[in-house]
């Protein structure tokens, strides 16, 4: 357990009296940093903006809803969780990171919402010489957790990100992202209904028999990690069953349609950290009812176990629906005779575990005893934790004077970083995930900046998603933030989207360490003035829906991960058919860089390289941004380019790279590029930026369009015949480029 | 119309997309659940047994629901002569049940779905897009719109989808789809699982039932096909029009 003394004698003064040992285990549970946002909910509050005209269902739930379009006179939404499973990827980095996914996607399918794809972020460290191979272990461990759930599931990795520095070393990061599709009309809410003020509603438990697995899985979430208590860790971490779970939806799908024709008002909500103590006293709390659970009513899968596991212990693939008592038969019978879900899994199933009450008494029993006995209102007082954060200069600008290198020496340069495990081609990785699954894929992982998919049937409307995160954390903090949703909006820009919405999770060390605290704001502002700054509706930020914060991630000996802001960016294109490409098709294309270059290269991957101590991580100017982002936008919606990719980590270099190559490296033409300005700047400056391929035909409108923006612009080079990337005196043929980036 | 049953068992997960292609292609398509009634299963003009994970894969992918009582009604309207698709998990399931290539008609298994193996290293699920071309495309009802010259882009994601095949089986008796390269040059390169004879899928003896680890419901739209690989039908991408498997579920549906 992880309450602090104070907490314990709080809790005490609270209820009069001492907890029971399973009220203590849930207040364990409850004010665990993972479920309280002890330290973290006043600056979230501070700076986040949440709200927008196109929020159908802002923070607070399981899931955050944005409306994405209308067809057939619905109004269909797009709900999005955003979660970390670091801890427990770490510790057993398999079922870490599937429970991750099976985690993420509950939260998604308790809305009402279906599943369309999963986005993951994953954060390995370095094995420097062979000096730690159980860095490459979990790395690939990893890799397949996230398969292992998301294809049996059916659920399409809508891509990803792999980053890799030596501060992920003792603590990888898994974040994963799940969008679901739901009718606005459809949202299920995770709360009593009214109507149980004039009728008695059940509580019914949905899934897999309850096992002793992630008992105190939040509270082990919310601490360093200590390699001495690896074994109490192992069985803090769950166990996933994708192929219960896609039964369990295929039933929900059932259930969801019969609710809607026979206009039941029902609450639902998944089982998550806490087991079901959170979920039954959450949901009860939310409607403001009470509830009484009897855990000899559920189904557990081993006999005698204690009831502070019962009721907490983090077993997956379970749901908590309250209906109406005469509606309860239905629902059993759908999961246990229609679905079968008894035969499948040992007492899986559903069945009927409490009662809804008008006191607001959170009660539970066991063999004639009552357990528990909490009054609501105790659950849900605020808890907090004073953090302090220690401001320190930040340097903004630079006098750094780059020496000019030669072109040979660039080129060296350019091969290293095409090589680096940061830039390379991910194929090894994705390949192991389906990202076709549902059929609804148009643009694939690795051939665009978003990945595209229409997810409504008969509708050419698309949704383009991106995730995002960088390595400027150790430099600037705040620009790790900014930067993160500044290239994710880019990503889902380039491909023709309009961004409508953000998600975010915050992966950071031990918030009581006020160097670490301000880390954390630093990263919030970040987040929130790039979301203010760079909105598409008139005076309105792009909202953030959900968010998830994660702490903690250092081990005992002191090594803390980097400042980790995660960004989900999605976006919505009209019709599919005018996306824009990112590889360069065609001969004879002009080639025009968007965007200032700066030298500001802490944190870049030149820096890395060059070894060399750069103190100014590559600015967020949000005026070029947004001008930027306006002006790409209306080129790709007037069909004007043929061509479109961001600029960010390993630079222009790194950007026309992956124009000529795409994703598989199946080269159509190469490039002819005459740059003037410094080299190094202009080739490995990460500052945001764009390039753009645009027709003979079209050159003139382009160009004009151009110089009446505020858009800083250059014109680089065309497209040509052979396959070589030239530029100035100096050509390297394709294949060898394709080489670095995948050998 | 032709009635459709898309079987959904515990664990399927490409029923909806599978139903829609169908449906696109003239079918009146129905998912219907593992336990339905087996005297309603057996009105059904077609069959479609979709990709997913049934039974989690427990013993071997398929193993499972090819002992499940639906498959009594499976090989009852195989032995009538009714088309039966199984695509992927639906692909192993049919080869556990020996539904194909069904050599003396008495359901022996003489195939299996063995996991991706090259080089002798073991791969794991695989995803990815590649191509096929069919043999002896007369041999089967499913192929009547295809060409031997065909060389047809589908996605494989499986992880247990290297064909193993007893000795007696002689693969020339059968209509099948082989792992080819963009060019249609079937060679061990162009062999991304180390399936015997690069067999990508095979049909039965009377060609009514074919079983085929590609997935052809996520190629039947021109919008399905990846911008970035290497075939003619890129260029229809953004036109809204068939792919190139909806033929097949175009000829089956006349078939049924």
């Amino acid at each position: 357990m992880n309450l602090s003394s104070q907490e314990l004698s709080q809790i005490e003064t609270l209820l009069d009296r001492k907890p029971t040992l399973v009220e203590t285990y849930i207040f364990d549970t409850m004010w665990s940093e993972h479920c309280s946002y002890k330290s973290t909910k006043d600056t979230l509050k501070e700076f986040l903006p949440t709200k927008g005209s196109e929020v159908a269902l802002g923070i607070g739930e399981d899931s955050g809803i944005i409306r994405f379009t209308k067809h057939n006179g619905k109004q269909y939404c797009i709900a999005i969780s955003h979660e970390s499973h670091n801890h427990p990827s770490q510790i057993l980095p398999v079922e870490g990171a599937a429970t991750g996914v099976g985690g993420v996607v509950r939260d998604v399918y308790c809305m009402g919402a279906d599943v369309i794809g999963v986005l993951n972020s994953l954060h390995f460290g370095i094995n420097k010489d062979n000096q730690s191979p159980l860095v490459d272990e979990i790395a690939e461990n990893v890799v397949l957790g996230v398969s292992d759930y998301a294809n049996p599931l059916g659920v399409p990795v809508l891509g990803g990100e792999t980053l890799y520095h030596p501060s992920y070393n003792d603590n990888c990061l898994v974040n994963v992202a799940a969008l679901g599709l739901v009718d606005e009309a459809k949202i299920i809410h995770s709360f009593v209904p009214k109507e149980a003020e004039h009728e008695p509603y059940d509580v019914i438990l949905i899934g897999k028999s309850t096992d002793a697995t992630g008992f105190g899985g939040a509270s082990f979430s919310s601490a360093t990690l200590d390699k001495n208590d690896q074994a109490t860790n192992i069985g803090a971490v769950q166990v996933h069953d994708p192929f219960l779970k896609r039964v369990i939806v295929e039933a929900l799908k059932v259930l969801f349609k019969t609710i809607d024709d026979q206009k039941i008002s029902v609450g639902f909500k998944d089982l998550g950290a806490g087991g079901i103590s959170c979920a039954a006293s959450e949901i009860a709390v939310g409607g403001g009812f009470g509830v009484d659970v009897n855990l000899d009513h559920v189904n557990v899968a081993v006999d005698n176990l204690l009831p502070e596991v019962i009721a907490c212990s983090e077993t997956q693939e379970r749901f908590c629906l309250v209906v109406p008592e005469t509606f309860t038969q239905t629902v059993l019978d759908i999961f246990n005779i229609q679905f079968e879900m008894p035969k499948l899994y040992l007492k899986a199933g559903a069945s009927v575990i409490g009662k809804v009450t008008k006191a607001q008494q959170f009660i539970l029993r066991h063999k004639g005893e009552i357990v528990c006995n909490l009054p609501v209102t105790s659950i849900t007082t605020e808890v907090k934790a004073d953090r302090h954060a220690t401001d320190r200069q930040i340097p903004k600008t630079t006098t750094e004077i780059f020496p000019e290198i030669s072109l040979e020496k660039i080129q060296e340069i350019g091969s290293k970083i095409l090589s680096n495990p940061n830039n390379k081609s991910k194929r090894p990785i994705y390949r192991f995930f389906d990202n076709a699954v549902r059929g609804d894929s148009i643009l694939y992982p690795g051939e665009t900046d978003a990945v595209v998919v229409t997810p409504i049937e008969g509708c050419n409307t698309g949704l383009a998603v991106s995730i995002d995160s960088n390595l400027y954390g150790h430099h600037d903090p705040y620009v790790s933030g900014a930067a993160a949703v500044a290239e994710s909006i880019r990503n889902v820009i380039a491909v023709g989207a309009r961004p409508i919405a953000v998600t975010d999770c915050l992966n950071y060390g031990n918030p009581q360490k006020p160097d670490v605290f301000f880390d954390f704001r630093e990263g919030v502002k970040g987040i929130a003035d790039a979301c203010n700054a760079l909105g598409f509706i008139p005076n309105e930020p792009i909202p953030i829906i959900s968010g998830n914060v994660s702490l903690y991630n250092e081990s005992k000996t002191g090594s803390a991960i980097i400042p980790s802001p995660v960004i989900v960016v999605v976006g919505r294109i009209e019709d599919y058919r005018n996306v824009c490409l990112m590889q360069l098709q065609k001969e004879n294309q002009t080639l025009i860089l968007i965007g200032k270059r700066y030298a500001e290269f802490g944190g870049t991957q030149i820096s890395t390289i060059l070894n060399q101590p750069f103190s100014v991580a590559p600015q967020v100017r949000f005026d070029e941004e947004a001008a930027q982002n306006q002006l790409i936008h209306t080129l790709i919606t007037q069909k004007n380019l043929t061509a479109c990719h961001d600029i960010s980590a390993g630079g222009l270099w790194v950007t026309i790279t992956e124009m000529l190559l795409g994703e598989r490296g199946r080269t159509r033409v190469g490039a002819e590029l005459t740059l003037t300005d410094s080299l190094v700047t202009t080739l490995f400056s990460e500052n945001g930026g764009y390039v753009i391929a645009i027709n003979a035909d079209n050159k003139e409108t382009v160009i004009q369009t151009l110089k009446t923006s505020d858009v800083t612009y250059q014109e680089i080079g065309k497209t040509i015949p052979e396959k070589t990337l030239t530029i100035n005196s100096v050509s390297i043929p394709l294949t060898t480029l394709n080489n670095y980036r995948e050998n | 119309m032709a009635r459709l049953a898309v079987i959904q068992f515990p664990g399927s997960n490409c029923e909806y997309e599978t139903a829609r292609a169908a449906s696109k292609a003239g079918f009146d398509a129905k998912i219907v659940r593992w336990n339905f009634p087996a005297d309603e299963l057996a009105k059904f003009d077609a069959y479609i047994l979709p990709g997913g994970f049934s039974y989690q894969d427990r013993v071997r992918a398929g193993a499972i629901s090819a002992k499940l009582p639906v498959v009594g009604v499976l090989a009852e309207a195989a032995h009538e002569g009714k088309p039966i698709l199984g695509i992927c998990n639906g692909c192993q399931i049919l080869a556990e049940a020996g539904l194909i290539p069904d050599l003396s008609g008495n359901q022996e298994v003489s195939v299996a779905l063995a996991r991706n193996v090259r080089d002798g290293q073991l791969l794991g699920f695989m995803c990815d897009w590649i191509f096929v071309k069919p043999q002896r495309p007369e041999k089967s009802l499913f192929m009547r719109y295809f060409l031997e010259s065909d060389v047809l882009p589908i996605p494989i994601n499986h992880g247990e989808g290297r064909f193993v095949l007893k000795p007696e089986v002689n693969v020339e008796d059968y209509a099948s789809f082989v792992f080819c390269d963009s060019h249609g040059v079937v060679s061990d390169a162009a062999n991304p699982n180390g399936s015997y004879l690069n067999l990508a899928g095979l049909s039965n003896q009377k060609g009514n039932v074919l079983a085929m680890m590609p997935h052809p419901e996520r190629s039947a739209f021109s919008k399905q096909i990846p911008i970035s690989i290497d075939s003619p039908w890129t260029a229809q991408k953004f036109e809204d029009v068939d792919g190139p498997w909806m033929k097949l579920f175009l000829a089956m549906r006349e078939a049924a």
